[in-house]
């Protein structure tokens, strides 16, 4: 789910940044230390909207560099054990399919796919092919899955889902 | 040693660390994304974007679902207005369900709520939004 946050960061400049450009840095250097970034618990830092109080600098004593203590606004990405949310499939094995929520990697195993869709590696690459309903899971195709678990990394979150449950699954084939 | 806090990334436990913030639709995101970056581009047309904007900014523009600017706030107006809960009404507008069995099924939460409202008219006034929101968005879940 994607959340509207007000964060807080001390950035640091160092003295030749000093100067009629330094608000225009100061952002610029905020933006380079946290887009991009993830944590557990805000989860992924996507894009810092606007500065809410750029703070006055301080002068560090030995270094000449000023400090800033900082506050942001900023869009985050964050999963949620039992969220539902759409996905485009990325890669797809005998063991499953990973799928793309944005930078969130899924993976969905077989034993989370229902019983009657079959693996193929046919022409036009792995799939998952329904016999009964006439629907495959390919690259590329938007999928509702439910997400079962997750864990993070130092750079990113990974998580488990699962479409064997009503409502969930293929939604749309790939986009032409 | 503390007790370890069992399924600490919950959905139901969501507003333990987001109570405060504000959640958004994918709608949203795009809107605020496409805004934020063109005016980016604007001052340095060079600007390389990490990897994780650009897959967040093309994942909003794939799965936005409302299609004019001021849709998001009267869904969010009408239905908070109506005791749904913010994460409740941000996955309703999200993912368009067809009917109210839907809803319930994807968004469990909104059953507990509607008997907390004692409201007849609630599951109802869902539904609503929810044939709204599947209008606006045009997309149908293959069955």
């Amino acid at each position: 789910m994607f959340f509207l946050l007000e964060m807080e960061r001390i950035v640091t400049l160092p003295p030749q940044t000093f100067g009629s450009g330094l608000r225009e840095t100061l952002h610029k250097q905020l933006i380079s230390e946290v887009e991009g970034t993830c944590s557990g618990k805000h989860g992924y830092i996507v894009c810092v909207t606007r500065i809410v109080d750029a703070g006055k600098g301080r002068i560090q004593m030995g270094t000449g560099k000023a400090t800033f203590h900082m506050k942001y606004q900023c869009v985050a990405f964050r999963p949620f054990k039992g969220e539902v949310i759409d996905c485009v499939v990325t890669q797809i094995n005998k063991m499953g399919f990973f799928a793309d929520a944005g930078p969130f990697a899924i993976f969905v195993s077989s034993n989370l796919i229902p019983g009657d869709y079959e693996f193929t590696s046919g022409d036009q690459g792995p799939s998952f092919v329904s016999g009964e309903q006439d629907v495959s899971i390919v690259k590329d195709c938007e999928v509702r899955v439910k997400i079962v678990g997750t864990r993070v990394d130092a750079t990113e979150i990974f998580g488990i889902g699962t479409i064997k449950e009503d409502y969930l699954g293929v939604l749309a084939g790939p986009e032409t | 040693m503390g007790e370890r806090k069992q399924n600490a990334d919950d959905i139901n436990d969501i507003y333990e660390s987001f109570g405060q913030s504000q959640m958004l639709f994918v709608s949203d995101v795009e809107n605020i994304l496409s805004t934020t970056l063109e005016d980016r581009k604007k001052e340095e047309p060079n600007y390389e974007f990490p990897n994780v904007v650009e897959k967040a900014h093309t994942y909003a523009k794939r799965f936005s679902t409302f299609t004019s600017a001021s849709e998001p706030s009267y869904v969010k107006d009408t239905l908070s207005k109506n005791g749904l809960r913010p994460h409740e009404i941000v996955m309703l507008g999200n993912l368009c369900p067809d009917n109210l069995d839907e809803a319930l099924h994807l968004i469990p939460t909104l059953k507990v709520t509607a008997d907390d409202a004692d409201s007849p008219s609630l599951p109802l006034l869902t539904l609503a939004v929810v044939q709204s929101c599947r209008h606006t968005s045009g997309k149908t879940r293959k069955k």
